[in-house]
């Protein structure tokens, strides 16, 4: 499409530092870092993106973007960015899937994807994805419901716009068609991040997977598989599309996302208890680190701080609120680091340059006091020879 | 549905809608079968449109139903029949091709696909179209089933076959959801809550389509009741008003309401 959209400020200007998602908001935000709602959507007129021309994909981009806009003025959405990926370096798209705006598979395509959406990211839109259009909400705490209202309305004004130029693919069998048969159906995806250290601590987080797999849920990493996750950090979501509606989604999502905190709630319970040593160990170290390392990488620095912001929840320190935590996992991020600094920065460069914004944030950060001396050694909480088993999976 | 007549011949329903931008300059035209077929090759454009529709390098070595082969298909079907016989039949929904690439300019997309909505409308229903495409089937072989090829069966609009989406994990574009219903729904009762779609509708389809319904029923009542009037005159010999009673007839029973 010819159409010329203005000379692209660097990507960070277009968005605010802090995101929705990462202030305050929601329910059970001891646990619950931000939900979303994402609805796939496609044209019917169009083969699906893996599979259409070139000048189709422009057209949908340049059609979807023009639905999105003429949505925001009914919406009260006017601060709407439009980003078409050819304008913006590798870093700078990758800047847009730690923020969750967009995903691997979607910045490495060359023509025609993009991604819109508000200055806060509550609201956005990612375009020939997957599927032609991926509307998706993304809100701080517990609060599907909220995330599911605010995409309904904008998937209503997306559909009357291209009501009169072909339409969704929709059928009344399998109902919002996807490239992907597994999402057809509702197209829904409700998901939930989660903080889950003490399940992690206490081994029970395989537990709490298989329970969610029995739930027809997903539970896996944010950042990273399996052993390797990251900051404790996990996805709840739902793997049923078809076959019932959004509003079962969104109860059985919710509901579950519950129980989880139940489960980690309790689980934090017996870290002041029988894993007392263990875990004042992981928190003493983490901000050990963070406060005297010169160089630390985004996964160290993740991990460090998750403990951080557990211990900031169990109350054995003050100064790192949740609301900074999740700025910082974000702010942290190599293609972030990239795009604060506008260029491309050697991964060593990176370690410093991240430790150097962590440090003030870090300087507020006071343990209590019986992190000072050795505490006295209860027997309760000799070593557990459980402990050994746990290293590997901090 | 309503019969367009070819703006070549202007006697055979037309069936290929064809969208020519040459120079940012749009023609549209509205074929019949043999007309197309007869344009296609003296205009030169045939290639395009293979190339268009993605049948072009499939079309001498596969067997699948190329459009060159629909039309040729379609010519002697017509040719075996004699004369009155309905030939008409209608390609599946990819008979709207774009030349030249997609427009640069602006009002252009709006003034095609307004010439779009049309088609739109009418293969807004998938049965619908799931219903014409096996109709066309049977018109293009009345008689000689064996002349049908053996097929691998592929999505007509984007060629993808039932082995490809399984490796692949996803279909090509929508119109697979037609052509292999059956085996997705088979996938879907074993890794979905059921195969039936239970939640939103689009809701201004939804919309327009009752709308269409309620146009649609009010015209049929008025056919109705000016039916009921008509007989009533020509039982009391009132041939004047029969008349005037049959020409309002035709005007309202050709009255188009989009989306038949
Ligand atoms: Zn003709
Ligand atoms: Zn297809």
């Amino acid at each position: 499409m010819a159409t010329n959209y203005p000379t692209p400020p660097l990507l960070l200007s277009c968005f605010e530092r802090t995101a929705k998602w990462m202030r305050r908001g929601g329910r059970e935000n001891d646990i619950v870092i931000s939900s979303r709602v994402r609805l796939a959507r496609n044209l019917r007129r169009y083969e699906f993106p893996h599979r259409a021309s070139a000048p189709d994909l422009l057209t949908i981009r340049h059609r979807t973007f023009q639905a999105l806009h003429a949505a925001g003025e009914s919406s009260g959405l006017t601060d709407l960015r439009l980003l078409p990926f050819e304008e913006f370096t590798g870093w700078e798209r990758q800047s847009l899937v730690d923020r969750h705006l967009s995903s691997r598979e979607h910045i490495t395509e060359e023509i025609g994807r993009g991604v819109a959406a508000v200055a806060d990211a509550s609201l956005s839109a990612l375009v020939n994805e997957e599927d032609h259009i991926r509307l998706q909400s993304l809100l701080p705490g517990l609060q599907l419901d909220t995330a599911y209202s605010l995409v309904d309305k904008l998937d209503d004004a997306v559909e009357s716009f291209f009501d009169q130029r072909g339409g969704y693919a929709y059928s009344n069998v399998f109902g919002y068609l996807t490239a992907c048969p597994t999402n057809a159906g509702t197209g829904m995806r409700a998901s939930v991040m989660l903080h889950l250290p003490a399940l992690e601590i206490t081994g029970k987080i395989d537990k709490a997977r298989n329970w969610a797999d029995d739930n027809k849920l997903t539970l896996r990493g944010t950042f990273g598989e399996g052993s390797k996750i990251w900051g404790h950090l996990h996805q709840l979501s739902n793997q049923l599309t078809l076959g019932t509606d959004e509003v079962e989604i969104l109860l059985d999502a919710e509901n579950a996302t519950r129980e989880l905190c139940t489960m980690e709630r309790q689980a934090r319970l017996s870290l002041q208890g029988k894993w007392a040593d263990e875990t004042r160990d992981r928190v003493g170290r983490a901000y050990g680190t963070l406060r005297y390392a010169r160089r630390i990488s985004c996964r160290e620095a993740t991990d460090c701080l998750s403990y951080l912001r557990l211990g900031h929840e169990l109350n054995w320190l003050k100064g790192l609120t949740r609301q900074r935590f999740n700025e910082l996992i974000v702010w942290i991020r190599p293609a972030y680091l990239q795009v604060l600094h506008g260029r491309s920065i050697s991964s060593e460069e990176r370690d410093k340059l991240r430790m150097e914004l962590l440090r003030p944030h870090i300087n507020r950060v006071r343990l209590d006091s019986s992190f000072n001396g050795t505490p006295a050694r209860t027997p309760s909480a000799a070593p557990n020879p459980e402990t050994v088993k746990q290293e590997d999976i901090a | 549905m309503a019969n367009v007549l070819c703006d070549v011949c202007g006697e055979q329903a037309a069936t290929v809608f064809v969208t020519k931008i040459v120079n940012n300059e749009t023609t549209r035209q509205r074929l019949c079968e043999s007309c197309a077929r007869h344009r296609a090759t003296t205009e030169g454009w045939m290639q395009h449109l293979l190339q268009d529709s993605g049948h072009l390098d499939t079309a001498q070595t596969d067997d699948i139903m190329s459009f060159l082969e629909h039309t040729d298909a379609a010519l002697e079907a017509f040719m075996d029949q004699d004369g009155s016989a309905e030939a008409e039949f209608e390609l599946p929904s990819s008979t709207i091709f774009n030349f030249g690439g997609f427009p640069a300019d602006e009002d252009l997309v709006d003034e095609m696909e307004e010439a779009e909505m049309e088609e739109d409308l009418r293969a807004d229903d998938f049965d619908a179209v799931n219903e014409a495409l096996e109709a066309d089937q049977h018109q293009l072989f009345p008689h000689d089933h064996t002349l049908r090829p053996i097929p691998t069966v592929r999505c007509s609009k984007c060629s993808t076959t039932w082995d490809r989406l399984r490796q692949d994990g996803r279909v090509g574009c929508s119109h697979c959801y037609i052509v292999f219903e059956e085996q997705l729904r088979d996938v879907m009762n074993r890794v979905q809550r059921a195969a039936e779609h239970t939640g939103k509708h689009p809701r201004t389809a939804e919309k327009r389509r009752r709308r269409l319904e309620h146009l649609r029923a009010r015209r049929d009542h008025r056919l109705e009741m000016l039916n009921r009037r008509l007989q009533e005159a020509v039982a009391a010999e009132k041939y004047e008003d029969a008349a005037k009673l049959r020409d309002k007839i035709k005007i309202v029973a050709s009255t188009i309401v989009s989306g038949e």
